[in-house]
C-alpha cells in the first residue's frame, strides 16, 4: 500500500518546523535547552523553548552515517578521556562535539542545560561534562527511581521538581510559563500518546501493520516535540494509515511466519538487521522500549500529577517483577512466539535484568530467546554476519518449537 | 595490630558466625551511600559485602557481562552459598548497575533487600524525600532484628560513628609523616576491617593504634619518598597497588575510599531529629561519583590530594564502573590545572603484578624527573 499524501504531508510539517527551530536555534536566535530524553518537555514547548535532545542527535546520527564515521566519533570522545565503555549515545554525542568543535558537533548552542536522574542518572553525569564544556547553567530533574508503581510520596517529590523547573526556567527566560500555552500543550502531547499507543496496539493484528524500523524512524516527533501541534496531527494521520493496513491486513513482511518481541533499544547503526529478520518472515510486533516510554497517557486536568505518572513509569523504572509481568502479558496479547535479548553494552540499566526476563518466559511460557550483545550506538565489533547467523539459527530454534507444538 | 586487622577482614565470615550465634543478624551493603548508623541503631551489625577475586561462574547467568567486577563477585558468592551469615541487605542506589541488580538480587537470592533510593541533589525536596526514605528503611530493618529502635538509640549509633570518623582520620593522617611506621597500605587494611567489625570495636582498634604510634613515634629515615594519592573505587585493588607502590619507595598518603577519606571528612552534626540529620549528612558529603556535582567531587578530592602534600596521583577503577569514568575527564582537567600528574589504571591490571609493577614503576620514575 503506497503512503498515503497526507502522512507525507504532516510528516514534513513536523520537519519543517524542527528544522525552522533547529536552525534559529543554531543562529542564536532561540532560547535552546539540550535535554536528557523522557523529561517533561512540554513545558519548554509551551514556554517556546527549544529542546534539543543529544541523544536523539546521536541515534540519528548512527542511523544515517556510515559505520566508519559513527566509529570516527566514539573514538573522538576516547582521546578526550571518555570511554567507549560508556553510555554509547554520550560518547557519540560527546565525541561529535570533540571532533567537530566548530560547530559543536552539528548541535546548537545551548542556554541552558536540563536533566533528569529518574530514568538514567548516566544522563546527569553526561549533562556535567556538557556544563564543564558550555559553561552554562544545568539544571537536575530528580525523582525516585524504581518506582513505576507510584505511590504518592513518589508523586509529590516529582510535582516539586517539575514545579522547581518551572521557576528555573522563567528565571531563565525572563519570562511566565503561560497557563493556556501549558493546558494546550498537555493537551497535544495526550493526543499525540493516544495516537502512537493505539498504532503499537494495532500491532496485535496478524499480520503487524507498521515495523519496528519504521517505529524507529517515526518515533521522533514524540520524543522530541510532544505537546507540538505539528507531532500531534502527524501521529493522527499515521494512525488512521496503519488502521487501514490493519483492517486490509497489509504487512510488513512478505510473509509473517513468527512475532516477536524486541527487548531493548534499537540498533541505530544496525537498522537493517530489523529487516534481515522481516526478509526471514520474523515480525517485531513489540518492543519495550516504544511501549514503555512513548505510549504514555496524560491528563490535562491534572498536568503535574499526570506529568509525574507519565515520566516516572518508563521502563528503566519499573522493578524486574513487573517487566516480566508485564512482557508476559505482551506475548498472550501480540501472540509472540519469541524474543530477542538484545544485551545493550551502550546502556546498563536497560540491560540489567535481561536474562532474567529471558529465562523466565522460558519457563513459564515455553517462549525461546536469541540473546545477543552489541551497542545501540557504538558499531565497533559489531560484526554484521555474525549476527545474522544467530538469527537464522533462532529461526530455526521457533520452527523446530513450532514442529513440536503442532505435532503436540 | 595491623595484622590483627586485617586477620579481622580475612575471619569476617567466622566472625559473623560467632555474632549470630549470640543472637545477633547481619546486615551487608555494597557501597558508602548505606547509613550504617541506621543499621547499628537497629540492633543489627552492618557488614559490607566486597567482591572476592574468585572465578564468575554462576552470576554469569544473570548479570551482563559488561557490569563491573564489583556487583558480579558480590552475587557469585550469594549464589555460591558464601553469604549465608547475611540476613539482609541495603541496595543503596549509587548507579544505574545497582538499579538493575536489585531485581536480579530479588528474584535469585534468598537474602531479603531493601532498594534504597539516595537522590540526585541535596535541595530541601530532595532532603525530604530521602528523610521518608530512611524512615522506611528503618522500618525494614527493625522488622529484619525484630527490635524496637528510637532516635536515642540513633543518636548513640550516630555517636558511636562519628568517633569512628575522627579516629579514622586522625590514624590516616600518621601515614603522611615521614618515616611513619603506619603505611598507606596499613590503612587500607584498618579500613577493611572497620567494614565487617562493629564499629566500636574499630574504634578500640583505632585507639589501641593511636597509642602505639604515639609509643613508637615516627623516625626519619632521611630519604624523601614519593606521596601519592589514590583515587579508586576498589579497595582489594587498591590493597595491590599500594603494595607495590611501597615495595618500590613511594608511599600512599591520602585516597578517596567511600569508606576512607570520603566517609571520615565530616562527622554527621546531629540536630534535633538525628533521622533528618542523617538524611543531610548523606545527601551532602563529599559526594561518591555517581552522585553530583561532578566538578564539586573533582575540586573536593584535588584539595585532598594538595593538603597531603601528594606528588602524584593513582586513579584507579573497575571496567564498566560508569560514575567514575564519567568523572574521570573532570579529574584530569582539575588536576592538570593544579600541576598534580595522574596515572590511570584498570582495577583488572591488579591481577598483573609484573606489568602492575612495571607502569608503577615508571610513573614514580617519571615523577622523580619532573621533581630533580
Amino acid at each position: 500500500m503506497e503512503e498515503r499524501e497526507e502522512v507525507k504531508e504532516l510528516r514534513n510539517a513536523f520537519y519543517e518546523k524542527y528544522f525552522q527551530d533547529l536552525a534559529e536555534a543554531q543562529s542564536g536566535n532561540k532560547i535552546t535547552t539540550y535535554v536528557t530524553g523522557y523529561l517533561p518537555s512540554e513545558i519548554l514547548l509551551a514556554m517556546d523553548i527549544f529542546p534539543f535532545y543529544p541523544e536523539a542527535h546521536a541515534s540519528v546520527g548512527c542511523a544515517f552515517n556510515p559505520a566508519e564515521e559513527v566509529d570516527k566519533l566514539c573514538r573522538s570522545a576516547e582521546i578526550a578521556g571518555i570511554s567507549r565503555d560508556l553510555c554509547a549515545f554520550s560518547t557519540c554525542a560527546l565525541g561529535s562535539m570533540h571532533a567537530y568543535p566548530e560547530t559543536n558537533g552539528g548541535m546548537p548552542r545551548p542556554t541552558f542545560l536540563i536533566s533528569s536522574a529518574y530514568t538514567c542518572g548516566i544522563h546527569v553525569l553526561w549533562w556535567e561534562l556538557m556544563q564543564h564544556y558550555y559553561q552554562v547553567p544545568h539544571f537536575i530533574i530528580d525523582g525516585p527511581v524504581l518506582c513505576a508503581d507510584y505511590e504518592p510520596r513518589h508523586l509529590e517529590f516529582f510535582i516539586s521538581q517539575i514545579k522547581e523547573l518551572i521557576s528555573f526556567l522563567e528565571e531563565q527566560t525572563k519570562s511566565r510559563l503561560d497557563p493556556d500555552r501549558f493546558r494546550r500543550a498537555i493537551e497535544l502531547s495526550e493526543s499525540a500518546s493516544w495516537y502512537f499507543s493505539e498504532i503499537l496496539e494495532l500491532r496485535k493484528t496478524i499480520p503487524s501493520p507498521i515495523s519496528f524500523r519504521q517505529l524507529t524512524v517515526e518515533m521522533f516527533p514524540i520524543v522530541t516535540f510532544p505537546g507540538a501541534e505539528e507531532t500531534t496531527n502527524f501521529y493522527r494521520a499515521l494512525y488512521e494509515e496503519v488502521r487501514e493496513k490493519a483492517e486490509r491486513k497489509i504487512g510488513v513482511a512478505p510473509r509473517e511466519e513468527f512475532r516477536l518481541i524486541w527487548d531493548n533499544i534499537p540498533i541505530f547503526h544496525d537498522l537493517d538487521l530489523i529487516d534481515y529478520f522481516e526478509s526471514q518472515g520474523m515480525v517485531f510486533v513489540y518492543e519495550t522500549f516504544f511501549k514503555e516510554y512513548w505510549s504514555k497517557r496524560l491528563d490535562p486536568a491534572h498536568p503535574f500529577e499526570s506529568l509525574a505518572k507519565k515520566y516516572l513509569s518508563g521502563w528503566t523504572n519499573r522493578r524486574l517483577e513487573r517487566k516480566i509481568e508485564i512482557i508476559e502479558e505482551a506475548v498472550e496479547s501480540h501472540a509472540v512466539d519469541g524474543i530477542v535479548v538484545f544485551q545493550n553494552k551502550g546502556c546498563r540499566a536497560y540491560s540489567t535484568g535481561q536474562l532474567d526476563v529471558a529465562m523466565s518466559l522460558q519457563e513459564r511460557k515455553g517462549i525461546p530467546h536469541l540473546i545477543f550483545e552489541g551497542n545501540m550506538a557504538d558499531p565497533g565489533g559489531h560484526d554484521r554476519n555474525q549476527v545474522r547467523e544467530m538469527v537464522d539459527m533462532f529461526k530455526d530454534v521457533l520452527k523446530s518449537r513450532k514442529a513440536g507444538r503442532k505435532n503436540g | 595490630m595491623i595484622s590483627q586487622a586485617r586477620e579481622l577482614f580475612c575471619q569476617r565470615a567466622r566472625r559473623a558466625a560467632e555474632w549470630k550465634e549470640k543472637g545477633g543478624k547481619v546486615v551487608g551493603y555494597f557501597n558508602s551511600l548505606t547509613p550504617e548508623e541506621l543499621i547499628w541503631a537497629s540492633g543489627l551489625l552492618p557488614m559490607q559485602i566486597l567482591h572476592s577475586s574468585g572465578k564468575i561462574t554462576k552470576s554469569g547467568q544473570y548479570l551482563p557481562e559488561f557490569l563491573c567486577a564489583h556487583l558480579k563477585g558480590c552475587l557469585e558468592q550469594a549464589l555460591n552459598g558464601e553469604l549465608g551469615y547475611v540476613d539482609g541487605v541495603v541496595i543503596a542506589h549509587a548507579c544505574e548497575a545497582l538499579r538493575g541488580f536489585s531485581g536480579v538480587w530479588n528474584r535469585n537470592v534468598g537474602i531479603r533487600s531493601y532498594f534504597l533510593q539516595a537522590p540526585a541533589t541535596s535541595g530541601k525536596e530532595a532532603e525530604n524525600y530521602y528523610h521518608e526514605e530512611l524512615k522506611l528503611l528503618w522500618d525494614f530493618l527493625g522488622e529484619l532484628s525484630g527490635q524496637e529502635s528510637s532516635p536515642e538509640r540513633l543518636r548513640e549509633a550516630i555517636e558511636i560513628y562519628n568517633e569512628n570518623r575522627s579516629l579514622m582520620k586522625q590514624f590516616s593522617e600518621l601515614r603522611k609523616l615521614p618515616g611513619s611506621p603506619v603505611s598507606g597500605r596499613d590503612v587500607i587494611s584498618v579500613v577493611k576491617a572497620g567494614l565487617v567489625i562493629p564499629k566500636d570495636v574499630h574504634n578500640d582498634l583505632l585507639r589501641k593504634l593511636l597509642a602505639w604510634f604515639r609509643e613508637s613515634p615516627p623516625v626519619p629515615d632521611g630519604t624523601d619518598k614519593l606521596k601519592f594519592t589514590l583515587f579508586s573505587n576498589t579497595l582489594e585493588e587498591s590493597d595491590v597497588v599500594a603494595q607495590v607502590i611501597e615495595e618500590l619507595g613511594g608511599r600512599v598518603v591520602s585516597d578517596n575510599f567511600g569508606y576512607g577519606l570520603r566517609y571520615c571528612w565530616e562527622p554527621v552534626k546531629v540536630g534535633s531529629d538525628p533521622l533528618r540529620s542523617l538524611a543531610g549528612h548523606y545527601l551532602k558529603k563529599i559526594p561518591c561519583p555517581g552522585k553530583y556535582p561532578l566538578a564539586r567531587i573533582a575540586e573536593e578530592l584535588t584539595e585532598m590530594a594538595k593538603s597531603s602534600g601528594s606528588d602524584g596521583i593513582i586513579w584507579i577503577t573497575e571496567k564498566f564502573c560508569d560514575p567514575y569514568l564519567f568523572e574521570h575527564p573532570f579529574l584530569v582537567d582539575r588536576i592538570k590545572a593544579e600541576g598534580f600528574r595522574m596515572l590511570s589504571l584498570e582495577a583488572e591490571e591488579a591481577g598483573n603484578l609484573p606489568r602492575l609493577k612495571m607502569k608503577i614503576e615508571a610513573f614514580l620514575e617519571s615523577l622523580q624527573e619532573n621533581i630533580v
